[in-house]
């Protein structure tokens, strides 16, 4: 089933570590958001194949917005 | 009492009051505002 | 020969010398490191001004740098400006998502206290004692504030321990909070904030202002200046005012206060053996303050059963935004998926509050 990468705080999208047909594990990196002058890694919820990538590098994103797609 | 006993113990019992008094304030709020949802973007 | 005379070469005393290694101290924190280079750069060389023989510059009633001084800092006029744009900076949502939280911020104050104990047991005035205790509460205009007001011959070394230590704390608070803390509270996820309304946000301003005011007037300067930037933002309707307050009238306050701050730095005031105990109790204050919060959060646990993370205790410690970033990189080590940046915002902005209050307090009782 698929699960909603969402992000865990306000912040903008640095960079983005995997792409729509990856296969990701649990924990892995998705993306890296910066809030605050800092930088926080948001991981994987759960393995699977990343189906949706919803932000692009650049993006302001509000806490709980929908960064990715992961189908299990 | 001494003076500095004084300061030391007025001090932080009013910043415990005005953090309390902040505290139920909030709460306060927390109900007065809770029928407008928050619209706006937040930055940062 | 009166050229001569006027040399200033031949006036430059050991003491003078001695501020300059200071001031290039400063700057190369400032500019080399990146340490707080806003403050320190007009500090650095605000000392270094200030400690150039017949200068004039803080001559009473005629130098530039006294007038700095004297109408921005002694005439409270800038430290309350800076809390406008603070305000102006803040979104409290953090703070009002998390009511409870706002206590981690009134005990952080239990440095500033117990350094004022610590400081006037040590001999210092209770006036002095007051302007060294209010270093632990790590704010930089709440200190330089009260020390104007209550010992203004400690101003440049109190504001600068606040500053310094301000900098330093990826470095003070972490060995304290893992002294404090086990790996599993550090590892505490904690339950979702709810959501702020935007009217919550509106309100909070003017409550705050009353609730505080009416509590403690003394600290209106700098809590109805704070309130005020505060509702220039969250009123959605004067946003040049919440642009400026927040960015070019920052900047320029931002100027005059350090320049003013490195002035009042002279040998005289600065080459003490009171100064170095200054800087011992402001690293007894930053402490002890983190300290309390962590043990705070940690009795709250106690009777509550919605855990709350101790880290975020440290936050309480105002020196915002730092000590909140160090609680979100330790919690972070802890468990990778912990992210504790917003919870510990609240605390964060609360210390300022309840620093702001204690300032109110040391001045209705020692002003």
């Amino acid at each position: 089933m698929a699960e909603e990468v969402l992000a865990p705080l306000a912040g903008k999208v640095l960079s983005i570590a995997v792409s729509v047909g990856d296969t990701v594990e649990e924990d892995d990196e998705v993306l890296v958001l910066e809030a605050m002058k800092m930088e926080t890694v948001v991981y994987a919820p759960s393995d699977g194949e990343v189906t949706a990538v919803a932000v692009k590098v650049g993006d302001q994103v509000e806490e709980d917005d929908a960064l990715a797609t992961i189908d299990g | 009492m001494s003076p500095a006993a004084n300061v030391f113990l007025s001090g932080l019992a009013g910043v415990f009051a005005g953090i309390g008094l902040l505290y139920l304030m909030m709460k306060l709020l927390a109900r007065l505002g809770a029928t407008a949802p928050d619209r706006s973007a937040s930055t940062d | 020969m009166a050229f001569i005379e006027q040399l200033g070469v031949l006036s430059v005393t050991l003491g003078m010398v001695a501020m300059w290694a200071i001031a290039l101290t400063l700057l190369y924190l400032a500019i080399a490191k990146q340490h707080e280079p806003l403050l320190l750069l007009p500090i650095g060389f605000g000392i270094l001004l200030a400690n150039l023989p017949l200068t004039g510059l803080m001559t009473p009633e005629e130098g530039l740098l006294w007038r700095f001084y004297r109408y921005g800092v002694e005439w409270e006029v800038i430290p309350p400006l800076v809390f406008l744009g603070l305000g102006a900076h803040t979104d409290f949502g953090p703070l009002l998502s998390q009511p409870r939280l706002i206590f981690l911020g009134a005990a952080a104050q239990g440095g500033v206290y117990l350094t004022f104990f610590a400081a006037q047991a040590f001999g210092f005035s209770l006036e002095e004692a007051a302007t060294i205790g209010i270093i632990g509460g790590a704010d930089g205009p709440t200190t330089i504030f009260l020390a104007a007001q209550l010992a203004p011959h400690l101003l440049g070394a109190c504001a600068v321990a606040a500053y310094s230590y301000m900098a330093l704390v990826p470095i003070i608070q972490p060995p304290i909070m893992r002294l404090l803390t086990t790996e599993q509270e550090r590892a505490i996820r904690m339950k979702k904030a709810r959501k702020v309304t935007a009217r919550e946000k509106l309100l909070f301003p003017i409550a705050a202002t009353l609730v505080i005011i009416l509590l403690v007037p003394a600290s209106a300067p700098l809590i109805g200046m704070f309130m005020l930037g505060n509702l220039f933002r969250e009123s959605k309707v004067v946003e040049r005012l919440a642009e400026t307050a927040q960015d070019a009238l920052m900047n320029i306050v931002t100027i005059f206060l350090g320049v003013s701050v490195g002035a009042t730095m002279s040998a005289e005031n600065f080459l003490r053996t009171d100064v170095i105990l200054i800087f011992v109790l402001g690293l007894v204050a930053f402490t002890v303050s983190t300290a309390s919060g962590l043990i705070l959060a940690k009795l709250m646990n106690l009777v509550s059963s919605d855990k709350i993370n101790p880290l975020v205790g440290a936050a309480g410690v105002s020196a915002v935004p730092m000590a909140a970033r160090v609680v979100h990189k330790m919690g972070a080590e802890a468990d990778k998926k912990n992210y504790l940046l917003m919870f510990a915002m609240g605390p964060n902005l609360a210390g300022v509050i309840g620093t702001v209050i204690a300032a109110g307090i040391f001045l209705s009782m020692l002003g």
